[in-house]
């Protein structure tokens, strides 16, 4: 625990150089969101299950911004580590485990993905409005977590397996773009075709926005979902920590 | 003398390829093995391996007689490594990378700050302990490296290249840093430097092709060239090809080489210097000069197998 406390300070120290871009990021990745997103699309359709438009997206927009920024901040993380600064060489020397140097990037990338989440709920909660009861707003995070606990994973594992940039920049892309207008976050499930809708709704990451929505709208949510994707994170970061226990010393 | 390092019969491959076979050796305790090898023959695997960056496919080794595959975490603590590529971490500053690293060795902020400062005091680095590595020169960036392998002080201590590429001042200052270490601490570096390797070693390793051809004391190395002298004829003019060609043939003479109007070869007995001199009569040979074989005619001689 002692090590990753010493890489995570590692990660803040290696950040100052950057610090402004990482704070105007995470301020203005939720505003853009809104802005270019949400009240475009709120004059095509005002209202979604009796809910107006600009209501209901903001569980999609404390969704995408915060796994983005998970997902972003462990490749980076990780790539950095394998591929950028040799870092990987001098961690393996050091007496710390692989386990420990895993964590290390995951970690960093969750607390970045909180902080996000954090300036997201203020900041949608100053532009509709509208602030959520305590009991709401946890239910509500607790749909959110597993999907920044999934990212996070999926961002250490891409940054550490894919080696050339341009195929990390394009799977990235993929992978955020499908997410962020193909979920169901912006646009709601049914407008899209019915069987890609379908498939879908059989996803538990896609079932997590569909929760974390329909807990806005005072409907039940189902944790099944949160709990797969958990585990799923869980099950990546395990099978991530294998290889690269096999590989880092090879 | 108790072993401080052991390697037992370890072999490992890159890609099919054995960059150690079947290598087996010690290193006492306190003592200085330098290991000399021409490129590729496997003197950084070795380092490697120590240090942790890197796992043997069959075999063991031991540091302290721990197993550094079993118990890497405690072999790790004992031992520094200087690689040879110099690695720094671009993003903290020389002091930074210095107390982080003696952190992930369980010092204390203030024990590593302090080990810090008096490694960049001892190296002469301290006006750098500021800046990010990008704007330290290539021997600086070397002096840090040094300075990250010993922040923890460790009690083995594991050195590629040390001074490749440093100026003679520098070199000199990291000798005399690793001086102090001698008989304290082990020091297992490998080089192709072979002044360095007969100044500071207290035993020699020639390694060729993954595996120790010869290993010794300096003294013990030389008397493996059962009197190996080496000659120079220095000629008036550049003599024909043909005196070069019969002394290849003459299976007493080692590694002739004729070089413009130098000949230089190798014998162990006067009588067959004298045969020599005899066909370079008629060449007006100029001087004669004779020397003792020193490590590095030995190290040719014994990887190109001519000794």
């Amino acid at each position: 625990m002692n090590t990753i406390r010493v890489l995570l300070k590692r990660e803040i120290m290696a950040n100052r150089k950057v610090w402004l871009t990482i704070l105007l990021y995470v301020l203005l990745f939720p505003l853009v969101l809104f802005v270019l997103i949400g009240l475009p699309l709120y004059k095509i359709q005002p209202l979604v299950q009796n809910m107006a438009y600009l209501h209901w997206i903001v569980p999609g927009i404390w969704i995408i911004a915060s796994v983005s920024t998970a997902f972003l901040s462990a490749l980076v993380a990780a790539r950095k580590l394998r591929y950028e600064n040799r870092l990987l060489k001098i961690y393996l020397t050091a007496p710390i485990s692989v386990v420990s140097i895993i964590m290390s990037g995951w970690i960093w990338a969750l607390i970045l993905g909180l902080v996000q989440l954090t300036v997201a709920i203020t900041e949608t909660g100053l532009m509709v409005g509208e602030f959520y009861t305590f009991s709401k707003l946890g239910r509500m995070v607790a749909q959110v977590l597993p999907t920044i606990l999934f990212f996070s994973s999926l961002g250490s594992i891409l940054g550490t397996w894919v080696d050339k940039y341009f195929n990390q920049i394009v799977i990235s892309l993929g992978i955020l773009l499908f997410y962020s207008l193909g979920s169901g976050s912006f646009i709601p499930l049914n407008l899209y075709p019915r069987t890609y809708a379908t498939i879908l709704e059989g996803s538990p990451l896609i079932g997590d926005v569909h929760n974390t929505q329909n807990i806005l709208m005072n409907l039940s949510g189902s944790l099944m979902d949160g709990l797969i994707t958990v585990l799923m994170a869980l099950l990546l970061l395990v099978l991530h920590g294998l290889v690269c226990f096999k590989v880092f010393r090879r | 003398m108790e072993a401080s390092i052991t390697f037992k019969k370890v072999a490992k491959k890159f890609n099919g390829q054995a960059a150690l076979a079947d290598l087996s050796f010690g290193v006492e305790r306190g003592t200085i093995l330098v290991i000399v090898g021409e490129n590729g023959a496997g003197k950084s695997t070795i380092l490697r391996l120590l240090a942790g960056q890197m796992e043997r496919d069959i075999g063991t080794v031991y540091i302290h007689g721990k197993d550094v595959s079993a118990r890497g975490f405690e072999t790790r603590s004992i031992a520094g490594f200087l690689p040879q590529e110099s690695e720094l971490d671009p993003d903290l500053t020389v002091l930074e990378n210095l107390i982080i690293y003696g952190q992930l060795h369980h010092l204390s902020v203030k024990t590593a700050r302090n080990h810090a400062y008096r490694w960049a005091v001892m190296l002469d680095f301290k006006d750098y302990l500021r800046d990010y590595p990008s704007v330290l020169s290539f021997g600086h960036t070397r002096r840090v490296c040094l300075a990250r392998a010993l922040v923890h002080d460790p009690e083995v201590v594991l050195l590629d290249e040390p001074t490749m590429g440093l100026d003679p001042a520098a070199r000199i200052s990291v000798w005399k840093t690793l001086d102090k270490f001698k008989g304290r601490k082990t020091i297992l570096f490998a080089t192709q430097n072979f002044f360095e390797a007969e100044r500071y070693a207290d035993r020699i390793a020639i390694l060729h092709n993954g595996n120790i051809k010869l290993d010794g004391t300096l003294d013990r190395l030389m008397e493996t060239t059962r009197g190996l002298t080496r000659f120079t004829i220095q000629f008036a003019e550049q003599p024909p090809r043909e005196l070069l060609v019969e002394l290849v043939g003459n299976p007493n003479i080692y590694r002739p080489n004729l070089q413009g109007r130098k000949l230089e070869f190798f014998a162990r007995e006067r009588h067959q210097l004298f045969a020599v001199i005899k066909q370079c009569l008629a060449f007006d040979p100029q001087t004669l000069d004779m020397s003792h074989t020193q490590l590095q005619d030995l190290f040719i001689g014994l990887t190109e197998g001519e000794l």
